[in-house]
């Protein structure tokens, strides 16, 4: 992985330095609130229902096993012991203090981590594939460009006041694991053709996202050739700060500009900005992409068989074990190795949160059997990148000890949620308890095996960071009439065949949620074709109509039904 | 029609802590909204909302704001679900 | 009337006090701002709006005094028909430090229109903003605030030294990590 050096270092401690004298200043009164939010947003530091929210980045979910450790001691030390790992690769402490917030981005700075533009109307954190550089289906490893970017994209003196927040994307495989459709920017790489054989480029998406106001990304440039990759990016971000609305935070987002311009406008005028940018001096020096690189070269690994008999006799012997093997456990694109997924979803449990114990029981097994990497998923789970097949049984028993061995990966209760009404000052409704009733409901091992791959998402509110849009059930909590009440979609996807789910009918009280999943999981299971025709495939083929039927009865004449309100 | 003034008590976080505190008496900040003022007509509201915008002044607390409460049966509670949750001082769960 | 500048884009909070930073310290400010009613003075260098110097260009620049042209963010200037080139300074105003348009277009004069007379900021100007308005090529601001006139008079920044972009034409580059920039190598 990156590692910096005395530049990245004398960068994060003025950043820190700057931070702590901002914070000293608005405690003097120099500042008032409204001068200093967007700079301690640009830090991170929300203030939240209960109290301020730091936002540390992950930049592409990268993680070294010191570096979890020391999130591990932050939330010991300066909040209550636990964080919450987001649907974008960021982690969040929900109990800090902002006279403490200093001290904890020198604690970060000192192992290489900072929250710089986790929030604001700035470039975030630019997000990545999990499986980056072990992906058996990839083109060309994304942390590279990814790293690049968010050197490039930090305290950019021209983009820290776009007219909302923007958030890049980036995958180098031929499967979309980075949701690069519902971004504003999307990346990604690809082989040339024609006149571009040879090269490997980007195909450039923009506008997707969620919210209010979802969009699937549109595509604005087939092929980028990857050295042009920043004053390409410089270009299309000119064009949306000078004329992005600004006149309604509703519709402040790229995905409005786009679309009221039309894809074809908004290019032609990216493309007479990038025709007039002097590209060498924006664009990356080769000289500097080689010396990005270098950290992210495949690491020497010794082939090993791909079979292992103890796992074999251990799969034999243990159905949980079976069960995790076969649902987290991914094939790595060398030889004898996996990639393992750590669920934090047991049910019962709050999605993404993870105790200091639990971040400092993977670091020590990143250290052990793991090459020292850990992953963070938008899905809020954990991944070891590469493991050894002959280890996979000891990560397995060190994960049960520490209640993170659910084999539940991308099924029915690897549930996405935000933090809901129970943390956010934005929230209509309670995401977690939600999440929690569902996932007992569905705490049958078997049951879920046999629903196979479903994508279940819920969020607080319509900002929807729970990313309910892309679920293939969405779950959407609106207040009515003073009451947590949630609405519920099918057929959404964050893949490469990225849908917004349609919404099926009025809303639910929360106590109803899980009824009418299982109704909506019942209709699926009695009309599949087979075993193996997934929940969205289904859905895609049988309508919305049945689904309605059964969870709200035949429907009645016209006339008699009241439309709700969105 | 002008609507009937529903009891309304001032909050806010505390600029150094972000903790959540409610005006009482004596320009303090409390945790516990029992102990709340309640301003029962829009000049006691108004008085508060002043008072508050002092301790914003003076870089006490953070982000006023007014909510409806409840006092049948005594000591005001929060109307909405959302203030109910944030005068419990955390999560539900 | 003529008044002193800002009168464009007066910053509304502590106004009582406004001076221009300019190379580094307060300067004085030689040019005087009119409206579009106001008559041209006579031998004083005259900021004017986009309005008059397209329809009045013959007349402003009979002045042969430097002209100053208050732009305004959401217009699009064209360096040709607009002959920037004539000017000796564009302000840019910051309604408020959130919109960052008066960034790029600042970017857009150095970099695409090759502007090299002076580029101002008036408006919500805070020194937590100043470094990137200098790296997006502003050289002067008119100044409001007085927690930031305090803190320029004493010396202090609010900057992240080291950076990792190119800044506008001009601007130093000393501890600039990636990005060659040949022409601001001739500049330095």
């Amino acid at each position: 992985m990156y590692r910096y050096d005395e530049f990245d270092h004398a960068f994060v401690t003025s950043r820190v330095a700057q931070f702590r004298d901002q914070v000293a200043r608005r405690l003097a009164g120099d500042l008032t609130e409204d001068q200093f939010k967007p700079l301690r947003l640009q830090n991170g530091l929300y203030l939240q229902l209960h109290a301020y929210m730091l936002r540390i980045a992950i930049p592409y979910g990268v993680l070294s096993s010191r570096q979890l450790r020391q999130l591990a001691m932050i939330a010991r030390t300066w909040d209550r012991g636990f964080g919450h790992f987001t649907t974008r690769q960021n982690i969040q402490l929900n109990w800090t203090k902002l006279e403490d917030a200093p001290a904890m981005l020198a604690a970060l700075a000192e192992v290489e981590m900072h929250c710089i533009q986790t929030s604001g109307n700035c470039i975030r954190n630019t997000t990545a594939d999990p499986y980056a550089g072990v992906a058996p289906d990839e083109i060309e490893d994304p942390r590279v460009w990814a790293e690049v970017i968010r050197q490039w994209s930090s305290i950019h003196p021209e983009f820290l006041f776009l007219p909302r927040k923007f958030k890049i994307a980036l995958t180098g495989a031929a499967e979309d694991r980075a949701a690069i459709a519902f971004h504003d920017i999307g990346l990604r790489m690809v082989k040339g053709r024609g006149d571009n054989a040879g090269q490997i480029g980007f195909q450039v998406f923009v506008g997707g996202g969620q919210g209010r106001t979802p969009y699937v990304a549109l595509l604005l440039n087939d092929f980028l050739p990857r050295e042009h990759l920043l004053s390409f990016l410089e270009a299309a971000m000119r064009v949306y700060n000078l004329h992005g609305r600004r006149d309604n935070i509703y519709k402040a987002r790229i995905k409005i500009l786009v679309n009221a311009l039309g894809a074809d406008e908004f290019r032609r005028q990216v493309m007479a900005e990038w025709a007039k940018i002097e590209k060498p001096s924006i664009d990356l020096p080769a000289e500097e992409y080689q010396r990005i690189a270098k950290y992210f070269a495949p690491l020497q690994l010794a082939t090993l068989p791909n079979d292992d008999a103890a796992v074999a006799k251990r799969r034999a012997s243990d159905a949980g074990f079976a069960r995790w093997l076969r649902n987290n456990v991914m094939a790595h694109k060398v030889a004898g190795y996996r990639i393992v997924n750590i669920s934090f979803k047991e049910p019962g449990k709050v999605p993404g949160d993870a105790s200091s114990a639990q971040m400092e029981a993977v670091a020590a097994l990143a250290e052990q059997y793991g090459h020292d990497e850990i992953r963070v998923t938008y899905q809020q789970n954990l991944v070891l990148p590469t493991v050894a097949l002959k280890d996979v049984v000891a990560v397995y028993d060190a994960l049960v000890e520490n209640g993170l061995a659910t084999g539940n990966t991308e099924l029915i209760t690897d549930i996405i949620a935000c933090p809901g009404l129970d943390y956010c000052s934005l929230a209509n409704a309670r995401a977690i308890p939600v999440a929690q009733a569902i996932a007992l409901r569905f705490a049958n091992p078997a049951v879920v095996d046999d629903i196979g791959p479903l994508r279940l998402n819920i969020s607080g509110c319509i900002n929807a960071c729970g990313h309910h849009h892309s679920g293939n059930i969405g779950i959407l909590g609106v207040d009515k009439k003073g009451t947590e009440h949630y609405q519920i979609t099918l057929g959404g996807s964050p893949k490469d065949d990225a849908e917004i789910g349609g919404i099926l009918g009025p809303s639910f009280p929360a106590e109803e949620v899980p009824d009418a999943i299982e109704t909506i999981v019942g209709v699926y299971k009695a009309g599949r074709t087979s075993a193996s025709e997934t929940f969205l495939a289904a859905y895609r083929r049988m309508g919305a109509k049945p689904f309605k039927e059964a969870l709200y009865g035949a429907p009645k004449p016209a006339a008699q039904r009241i439309p709700e309100g969105v | 029609m002008a609507k009937p003034f529903s009891p309304q008590v001032v909050t806010a976080n505390r600029l150094r802590v972000g903790d959540v505190v409610y005006l009482s008496a004596d320009d303090a900040w409390v945790h516990d909204i029992a102990r709340a003022i309640v301003a029962r007509d829009a000049q006691q509201l108004a008085a508060l909302e002043a008072q508050a915008e002092r301790a914003v002044a003076s870089q006490l607390v953070v982000g006023v704001y007014a909510i409806d409460v409840d006092e049948n049966g005594g000591a005001a509670k929060p109307l909405s679900v959302k203030e109910h949750i944030r005068a419990s001082g955390g999560p539900t769960i | 009337m003529a008044r002193r500048s800002p009168p464009l884009n007066v910053f509304p909070r502590e106004c009582e006090m406004t001076k221009l930073w300019k190379n580094g310290g307060f300067a004085a400010d030689v040019f005087v701002a009119v409206d579009d009613a106001t008559p041209l003075p006579v031998a004083t260098p005259v900021i004017v709006t986009l309005k008059r110097w397209r329809e009045a260009r013959a007349e402003v620049l009979a002045l042969a005094v430097p002209v100053g042209l208050a732009a305004d963010v959401t217009a699009a200037l064209d360096p040709a028909s607009d002959e920037l080139g004539r000017l000796a300074l564009i302000v840019i105003p910051f309604q408020k430090f959130t919109d960052g348009r008066g960034y790029s277009l600042a970017r857009r004069l150095r970099d695409e229109f090759g502007f090299r007379g002076e580029i101002r900021a008036t408006g919500e100007v805070l020194i937590d903003q100043l470094p990137l308005m200098l790296r997006c090529g502003f050289d002067s601001f008119v100044i409001s605030h007085g927690p930031t006139l305090r803190a320029l008079a004493a010396g202090q920044t609010s900057q992240v030294p080291e950076v990792y972009q190119t800044a506008a034409y001009g601007r130093a580059r000393t501890t600039l990590r990636f990005a060659t920039r040949p022409k601001l190598a001739a500049a330095e």
